[in-house]
């Protein structure tokens, strides 16, 4: 049976995969704020493949731009939901915490704060308590 | 909170051009650890991620193909094709490297109502 409309809210997870500043990024962005203002819940926003990009610190789009971490923070800290990013992604595209830094030997670490570094495990937990899993990919 | 959900992922891009079906895959390994009723489903290009006999050591990538023979290990026996797909690109399923179940794109359109969870790369 296909989704029917409904004026029930939900809980919502995001399983965002293009990278920051791409359509799908806007787009995951712009259904969280309006599902948000609509009373609903997300329960949490997984960043996977390219989307891990999203909690490196270390961009700095240009002073006149959106910067599109920072308002995922923003809008994390006022709905306090989770910014969750894949370790195994993470690793591959070097967005690194403190602890990861140190164990693999490297010099900086570059998570944004607000988000966490955690396992698949995470995200599948999060979609058997979700009413609704939404994928934003590189698809426009 | 439902028991098992079922849950499809759903290709529909080639093999080599990204890096997502691999990263796609440990994901359907994850939700088969949780106990998820997983099937896999292939539609357009997706097809040639499963096509027998790939080489891509002069990409320096691992083959698809032994990931996706790999699944019945992890108990994960539900693969789907649509047949028009896999026609168009001029294979049938003994080109495949894995047994898979061929549906119509009706049919097809029917298993991705079934299920409780869907995620699309």
């Amino acid at each position: 049976m296909l989704a029917q409309p409904t004026s029930e809210l939900l809980h919502y997870v995001l399983f965002i995969h293009s990278a920051p500043y791409t359509q799908g990024s806007y787009s995951a962005l712009r259904f969280a704020e309006a599902a948000l203002q609509q009373g609903h819940h997300i329960e949490q926003i997984f960043f996977y493949h390219d989307a891990v990009q999203h909690a490196n610190n270390l961009a700095i789009p240009p002073t006149d731009e959106h910067n599109i971490a920072q308002d995922w923070e923003k809008l994390a800290a006022q709905y306090q939901f989770n910014l969750m990013i894949c370790i195994a992604a993470a690793l591959r595209r070097g967005v690194l915490d403190k602890a990861l830094a140190t164990q693999y030997e490297k010099a900086h670490f570059n998570l944004a704060k607000n988000y966490q570094i955690v396992g698949l495990g995470q995200f599948i937990e999060a979609t058997l308590k979700a009413d609704r899993v939404l994928v934003f990919g590189n698809q426009l | 909170m439902k028991a098992s959900k079922k849950i499809l992922f759903l290709h529909s891009k080639p093999p080599y051009g990204t890096f997502y079906p691999q990263e796609a895959f440990d994901v359907a390994l994850m939700a088969a650890a949780f106990n998820l009723h997983v099937s896999l489903a292939f539609l357009e290009d997706g097809v040639f991620q499963l096509v027998n006999g790939q080489n891509s050591t002069a990409i320096d990538r691992k083959p698809l193909s032994a990931m996706y023979q790999s699944l019945a290990i992890y108990d994960i026996k539900d693969i789907f094709v649509e047949t028009e797909s896999l026609l168009k690109r001029g294979f049938v399923a003994a080109d495949l490297a894995l047994p898979v179940t061929l549906l119509t794109t009706k049919e097809f359109t029917q298993l991705m109502q079934q299920q409780d969870v869907l995620l699309n790369w």
